[in-house]
């Protein structure tokens, strides 16, 4: 008896550690009464009772897809423009495991979750759009389409997510004090990378390839054959942004959970990103110039949608690129981390533009937004953030945990060099 | 603790493979059609329609569609210009005729059942397959609902039941597959039209019909089989007299076939899988020696220390 | 020289003798049939039967004598030979014609004979001048006069959905001055009914030819279009019949 009411209060004593924050649960509940909280637990409550009438009454319900449009602002949101901001799991891993850029490590964790949640909420975008959601792994288990271009993405985001769960595991254990578990995640921290990058370099390029097949719907000034490509080098400052965007507001938010050192670190890191964020929009925009002289589409940049493309290039691309630059030299940290924002919205509206706006272009009637799909999809992104704030509360994320004072990244440092 | 190269290797052996796996063959879906030459077709005669909507209702009745709610002897509807609806597979419109004043041409529109579909190229599942006998069919069992297939018909041709919640079907004309063509029939729709506008036969029969057609009356027909090298050919077939724009068929779809555009992208995946791993595994082994090379210069001087 | 020598060498001899001449026999006839054309030289005017149309028109006649005295170079017809004329069928329709892109006999019967005709503007060139159309036994070919026939005719082939239609025949007869206006397509003076040729539509041999409920609609309802006269609507010539309405309300 003694020892069942000994076992229980293990469970008890662990619930409340680990879930609870080390309160008990009255006290947990009083200390969620917050602003931010409550903001955010009305949009949800208010969010979901649309995506029960979403599975209760058919897509219909609270989309306006069309016969002509299929695709909606789930799509265009949730997968076209999270994946994407999704990148960061990628970048950092590689920057920081493959290109031996070891100041970076602090920030890899972050990154690799913000990569995990951002591709999961994606799949779970795609649950709510999806016609027959429960049919999900179809294309993996069931019937093979080798021909799609969705089929290479649908498989890719399987893996890579499973990749991105195998890169985040360390930070897992130590939560749960599982070191054998621990020290094999972190062992195949390099490979899961590698493998990483491959996968996010193939399905980034491939949500673009998906466009090949409407030349005739989606405007010339987006429809290129270099559209992978085009997506491919987007999702890197993209990631990059997302970083920056991400380290600012959790390091003014979630103050309390970074290391000290990281903290003091993270205005140089910031720098560091956008030096390279500034590089690579550069390189995007003379690759979208490329782009308009193979297809001969100057002319085009005189119409209104040519003024829109304009608006998303030398707005939203070429601005970017100088103001992440003049922030780095002026050592702004500030107009960085603004310019990060606004590179983030740059890929929203290029993404929105070649999964919405511009596709169909010629057709003479078409809707938008709907309120619903709208309300469901701010929904979704504060669970997202709600998650993510829930992890990062609990897991050894902003700060090393304190079991494993050792950083990882030396450990694994080690055993890679035993294995070369 | 330390991992043997072996073990290393093995580990990133079996994530090379599981990324391989299912993408040995990337044009699948196209090289499984080679053209299948006894496919039938279906050949419109745009000059015959007289917008009877005797097709429609012969549609409805044998796919066992809903009744709609105007019905099929009201001509009331072609006052407007419909699109595909999850309610009907096929619609008859009406167009102002350009070479006579006053009076109408009208088009019959269903899918087309190319020959190479961008549908069966675009579906993930292999839901739409071109069958042997011509027609572009829809399986109902794997399709996930993910309306790619719809992005990607240059027709706008598939529809989707949007309302449905648990099995949104997806809605095109299957050419009377399974009630008649694959046994050996004929389209209801064809049979049923007074004007026989439409032709039912080999395509390539269809093909010299049409040309026979239109060489032995040049006055009436303008000299184009539409969907004859349309989007790489389809099987059905439109033959009018007048310019095709004119009764809303898109005459900007060219002729390459749609599952060539997404060729080239989908062949460049397994170079990808071959040269990322060496690359960026080299860049990994650059960055250790750099490193490793600082380390044992550290290292050595002591050691020399310890032999004197 | 012994018996059997001397007997073998006459038997040789003769065998010999009997051999060659049986060959020399042999290859006469073969050169007779090779040679002996369909068409023979005498003066009949001979009949081409034109086989896989067999069943849509009666054979054709052909005066080969006639011709033979129009042209003193037999090549003007049997072109692309030389020395002994060899008949059409020899390189038109065998099988490895098609790979040589030769025409069909049909395509090169008419391509030759009409061809010429419209050059010298003279010979027939229309189809029944050739050939009349296969006329069966119920084809009234007994009203000489165009304006006989019957006064009204019922058509009740998709009686299942419409009602029968009365179609007033002899109205028609004093609108058309030539019974070929809707008798189409058939020998001079022959007034065929319309099923005689348009049977089932889609007959893999003959795609073009209308099915009898498309011819009639095609015949009918462009007549009437183009005479902006007459009726064009569906149940102006034919009501629906109301238990098939209400069988398919009912479903």
């Amino acid at each position: 008896m003694t020892e069942f009411v000994g076992k229980q209060k293990v469970f008890q004593s662990w619930v409340r550690e680990k879930l609870f924050l080390g309160m008990n649960l009255k006290a947990y509940l009083k200390n969620l009464i917050k602003p931010f909280n409550i903001v955010a637990g009305i949009i949800v409550l208010v969010g979901l009772p649309f995506i029960v009438m979403r599975y209760a009454q058919g897509l219909g319900a609270v989309t306006h897809a069309s016969q002509d449009q299929p695709w909606s602002l789930f799509l265009s949101w949730g997968l076209f423009t999270g994946v994407p901001l999704a990148a960061t799991g990628y970048i950092m891993a590689s920057a920081v495991y493959i290109f031996g850029q070891k100041q970076y490590h602090p920030m890899v964790r972050p990154a690799v979750l913000t990569g995990f949640i951002g591709y999961f909420f994606a799949v779970m975008f795609l649950l709510v759009d999806l016609g027959r959601p429960w049919r999900l792994p179809y294309p993996m288990i069931s019937s093979f389409g080798t021909a799609s271009v969705l089929f290479l993405v649908a498989w890719h985001v399987a893996l890579y997510l499973s990749t991105q769960f195998v890169e985040f595991c360390p930070a897992v254990f130590e939560w749960l004090g599982a070191n054998r578990f621990r020290r094999w995640a972190i062992a195949v921290t390099v490979g899961a990378t590698i493998f990483g990058v491959i996968l996010s370099t193939l399905h980034q390029s491939a949500l673009g390839a998906l466009f090949l097949l409407a030349p005739g719907k989606l405007h010339p000034l987006w429809y290129s054959e270099f559209i992978p490509l085009f997506f491919f080098v987007s999702s890197i400052f993209a990631g990059l942004s997302m970083i920056i965007a991400e380290s600012t507001l959790t390091s003014r938010f979630l103050k309390h959970r970074y290391s000290p050192g990281y903290l003091a670190r993270l205005p140089d890191l910031t720098l560091g990103l956008g030096k390279a964020a500034s590089f690579v929009l550069f390189t995007y925009f003379g690759l979208k110039i490329v782009g308009l002289a193979h297809g001969h589409q100057w002319d085009l940049l005189s119409t209104t949608y040519g003024r829109w493309f304009l608006v998303e290039l030398l707005g939203f691309v070429l601005l970017p690129s100088f103001l992440f630059a003049w922030g780095v030299r002026s050592r702004s940290v500030g107009l960085v981390r603004f310019t990060a924002f606004f590179t983030i919205l740059g890929i929203a509206v290029n993404r929105l533009n070649v999964s919405l706006f511009a596709l169909n272009w010629k057709l003479p009637h078409r809707v938008f937004f709907y309120w619903k799909e709208f309300i469901v999809v701010i929904a979704i992104i504060t669970i997202e953030i709600l998650v993510y704030r829930w992890i990062v509360n609990r897991l050894p994320v902003y700060r090393e945990h304190p079991g494993y004072r050792e950083s990882e990244f030396e450990e694994s440092f080690q055993t890679s060099k035993a294995i070369l | 603790m330390k991992i043997s190269r072996r073990r290393f290797f093995k580990i990133a052996a079996a994530a090379g493979g599981a990324g391989i796996l299912g993408k040995s063959k990337p044009a699948r879906g196209v090289e499984q059609f080679t053209g299948w030459p006894d496919r039938f077709g279906v050949l419109t005669d745009l000059t015959r329609c007289v917008g009877c909507r005797s097709c429609e209702a012969a549609c409805n009745e044998i796919n066992k569609l809903p009744q709609p709610k105007v019905p099929f002897e009201d001509r009331s509807v072609l006052e407007k210009e419909r699109r595909a609806s999850a309610e009907y597979y096929t619609y008859v419109n009406r167009y102002a005729d350009p070479k006579n004043k006053g009076q109408w041409v009208y088009r019959k529109a269903q899918c087309n059942h190319c020959d190479e579909p961008a549908c069966a190229s675009a579906c993930l599942v292999k839901a739409l397959t071109k069958t042997p006998e011509g027609p572009v069919i829809w399986n109902e069992k794997v399709c996930i609902g993910c309306r790619y297939c719809m992005t990607a018909c240059p027709f706008y041709v598939p529809a989707y039941e949007y309302s449905n919640a648990f099995s949104p079907n997806l809605v095109k004309c299957t050419m009377c597959y399974d009630t008649r063509t694959s046994k050996g029939g004929i389209p209801a729709c064809v049979e049923a039209c007074p004007m026989e506008a439409m032709t039912f036969g080999k395509r390539k029969d269809l093909i010299k019909v049409a040309r026979k057609r239109i060489m032995d009356r040049p006055d009436k027909y303008t000299d184009h089989i539409y969907g004859e090298h349309e989007v790489g050919g389809t099987c059905w077939l439109y033959i009018s007299g007048v310019p095709f724009e004119e009764v809303g068929l898109p005459t900007d779809v060219g002729t390459k076939p749609y599952p060539e555009f997404t060729r080239g992208f989908l062949s460049m995946v397994p170079a990808v899988l071959v040269v990322w791993p060496a690359l960026l595994g080299g860049f990994y082994m650059f960055t250790k020696n750099r490193e490793q090379e600082t380390e044992e210069e550290e290292v050595i001087p002591e050691e020399k220390e310890e032999w004197s | 020289m012994n018996a059997n020598t001397k007997g073998y060498r006459m038997f040789s001899r003769n065998f010999v003798s009997v051999m060659v001449c049986s060959v020399i026999c042999l290859l006469a006839l073969l050169y007779a049939f090779e040679n002996g054309d369909v068409f023979s030289s005498e003066g009949e005017s001979e009949t081409l039967t034109l086989g896989t149309l067999a069943k849509v028109y009666q054979p054709a006649r052909f005066s080969h004598d006639m011709h033979t005295l129009l042209t003193e170079d037999c090549s003007s017809c049997h072109h692309h030979t030389e020395g002994e004329p060899i008949p059409c069928s020899e390189c038109h329709g065998a099988a490895s014609a098609k790979d040589m892109g030769i025409a069909g006999l049909k395509e090169a019967y008419h391509g030759l004979c009409m061809g010429c005709h419209k050059k010298m503007e003279t010979g027939p060139t229309g189809c029944t001048d050739c050939h009349a159309k296969q006329v069966t036994q119920s084809a009234p070919g007994k009203s000489k006069t165009p304006r006989a026939g019957p006064q009204t005719l019922t058509l009740s082939q998709l009686e299942q959905i419409y009602e029968p239609v009365s179609f007033a025949h002899e109205m028609h007869t004093l609108l058309a001055e030539d019974c070929a206006v809707c008798h189409h397509h058939s020998a001079a003076g022959q007034t065929p009914s319309c099923s005689t040729c348009h049977g089932a539509p889609f007959d893999p041999d003959n795609l073009n030819m209308p099915g009898l409920k498309g011819a009639y609609h095609l015949q009918c309802m462009d007549c009437h279009k183009e005479m902006e006269t007459g009726p064009t609507g569906c149940t102006e010539c034919h009501a629906k019949k109301v238990e098939k309405t209400e069988k398919a309300k009912a479903k």
